[in-house]
């Protein structure tokens, strides 16, 4: 007889951010599954399941009920940095631990919080890493109003004035606004080498179709390239097969990593939710976590979070992406970063990865100032170069 | 006047600055602009404020001691908040403990900063002026032939009797429209009353 934890889940199944929010419960399932047939756990996580459907003030609401009336110690949830940011205070006053499977902008570390999805170092530096070299440097911002594109697009602004780049633009819509039509105009009018796309949800798939739109229309569109941190399978099928293709997303996760882990992870998920989807970044570090967090449980007492967090810092996990693990210092993952192409088959061609897990940096006080690696040594000769994707082995 | 959403955040806000005998009047993002100007305080959260492009022209207008509600270290927000030249700030989630030192510290820098402002302001005005009164101790020099330190003195003493700014005096001169001979008689006593007092 397997002991039950109770675990808290706090995804929104509405809203416009669903169709990801709705991947990484997914993911988060599938992985408790997993850990409950699985004979060398004596104990069985029991899911809680919260859902704020997308409204911020749902959130904090949500939260309580798990902590304060079902008390819960261990809540894997949330996708926005202002979800999370609400519901913080409630995990400090409850003394409980949110863990938290999205890559965000950084810039945080909190003691009951454990930060499972990809840092600034995982995602935004490999891209701009990228663009700086193979893509251009006039470059085109686009982002959803709030902290995730204000941060990341500050980012790239510092990274493309340091390489002698130039910023065509910087534009924002509220979370909801599918109005994309000024931004097209001004990416025709002024023709950068690079969107970065920040949008989120629905606000993204429509300028997606829409840019595809206007590249039928002017050709001279045909070698700008639009990149992204967030992009992924799921969100592929929105936006449909005539507008998803030829997109980079930095990601730690891809459906198409060939590895024997990942084969295994994307059967089983198909087996689970149905054989037409896909996996995405956002399912497995939901997926991960609840791995993670039942090795961390292994031999805890669950309700004394620091006796977990002790257990967590000495796990790893043998990951769909490779070995995750968690940085001590700052309650952030190891992870591997990767950049993928899209296809109109709804997955991504990976043209790059790094060869092991890197320590995250949350704070970026590790990065050097100019945003490019000097592992290959090629500076910045090859920026005028235009994107030809290729895959780099 | 308190800008944030409703939520947990206001809510400690508002009932601490009433325990202080302060009046906060909310506001949201979906609210309208107040006309009212008669505020001695405000509160702005950072995050809905930078989505609200309604207040701008309102939050710049300010001036009166402005705290920042911050809730990301981001360096974005932080950028935000510098560029705003807010007197002080409170980090989200919010605590009834520090408010009140946080609001005596911002109203003690915004009183610092105006009177900063004044001083320098007035320095400028000075330092636009000081060619002005260079011109002037000049033309004194070159009417009545004494030495610069004697024009300056004499500069200083008519202002004082014609109870005028040096600056001015000096720009009445160099206009003309004090001619420099009339001040005649005055360089004469001025000259034998500076040499006495060295």
């Amino acid at each position: 007889m397997k002991t039950p934890i109770s675990i808290g889940m706090l995804f929104s199944s509405e809203g416009s951010y669903r169709t990801v929010s709705r991947a990484m419960r997914d993911g988060a399932m599938l992985a408790l599954e997993e850990v409950n047939d699985d004979s060398r756990f004596d104990f069985e996580l029991r899911p809680h399941v919260q859902d704020p459907r997308g409204v911020p003030a749902a959130y904090p609401e949500c939260a309580l009920r798990l902590l304060s009336d079902q008390r819960i110690k261990h809540v894997v949830g949330c996708y926005t940095s202002s979800s999370r940011k609400e519901i913080i205070p409630s995990f400090e006053k409850y003394d409980a631990l949110l863990w938290y499977p999205s890559h965000y902008e950084g810039f945080e570390t909190n003691d009951n919080v454990i930060y499972t999805g990809a840092a600034p170092n995982h995602h935004v530096l490999p891209l701009m890493d990228y663009v700086l070299r193979y893509v251009g440097r006039d470059i085109y911002c686009i982002g959803s109003n709030y902290v995730w594109a204000w941060e990341n697009n500050r980012i790239v602004r510092e990274l493309t004035q340091v390489n002698s780049g130039r910023i065509l633009g910087e534009r924002y819509l509220q979370v909801h606004d599918c109005e994309v039509g000024r931004i097209i105009e001004e990416i025709i009018e002024r023709r950068p080498s690079f969107v970065l796309n920040m949008l989120i949800g629905e606000s993204s798939y429509a300028f997606y179709r829409a840019f595809a739109e206007a590249r039928e229309a002017h050709p001279e569109l045909k070698d700008t390239v639009i990149g992204s941190c967030t992009l992924c399978e799921p969100e592929l099928a929105e936006i449909g097969p005539a507008a998803c293709a030829g997109h980079v997303s930095s990601s730690v996760y891809f459906s198409s990593i060939t590895t024997s882990a990942n084969r295994a992870f994307v059967a089983a998920y198909r087996r689970r939710f149905g054989a037409n989807v896909m996996p995405s970044a956002d399912a497995e570090a939901s997926y991960n976590t609840i791995h993670l967090l039942a090795r961390a449980l292994a031999g805890a007492e669950p309700s004394d979070i620091e006796s977990v967090k002790a257990n967590l810092y000495g796990a790893t996990f043998q990951a769909p992406q490779g070995r995750v693990s968690i940085d001590s210092e700052n309650n952030h993952s190891f992870l591997t970063p990767r950049l993928g192409v899209s296809r109109s088959d709804g997955t991504f061609e990976i043209i790059r990865e790094w060869s092991e897990p890197v320590r995250p940096d949350p704070y970026l006080v590790w990065a050097d100032g100019s945003g490019i690696s000097t592992s290959d040594g090629t500076g910045g000769q090859e920026l005028n170069r235009r994107p030809t994707l290729r895959v780099i082995r | 006047m308190i800008f944030c959403g409703a939520g947990r955040d206001r809510g400690v806000l508002t009932q601490q600055l009433q325990r202080l005998g302060i009046t906060p009047i909310a506001f949201d993002p979906a609210s309208d602009p107040p006309d009212d100007e008669g505020f001695d305080l405000a509160f702005i959260d950072v995050e809905s404020a930078r989505q609200t492009p309604r207040f701008e022209r309102l939050f710049q207008s300010l001036d009166l001691p402005v705290l920042a509600l911050l809730g990301s270290d981001a360096p974005s927000s932080v950028d935000w908040v510098i560029e705003q030249g807010v007197s002080g700030y409170i980090v989200k989630p919010i605590r009834g403990t520090g408010i009140l030192a946080s609001l005596v510290i911002a109203c003690h820098a915004f009183e610092e900063s105006r009177a900063n402002a004044r001083a320098i302001g007035e320095l400028r005005r000075r330092l636009k002026a000081r060619q002005l009164v260079c011109s002037a101790a000049l033309r004194i020099v070159e009417s009545f032939h004494v030495t610069e330190q004697e024009a300056f003195q004499v500069l200083q003493i008519c202002s004082m009797e014609r109870r005028i700014a040096v600056e001015d005096l000096s720009a009445m001169i160099v206009s003309g429209e004090l001619p420099v001979p009339a001040l005649g008689a005055d360089v004469k006593t001025r000259i034998f009353n500076v040499g006495e007092s060295q």
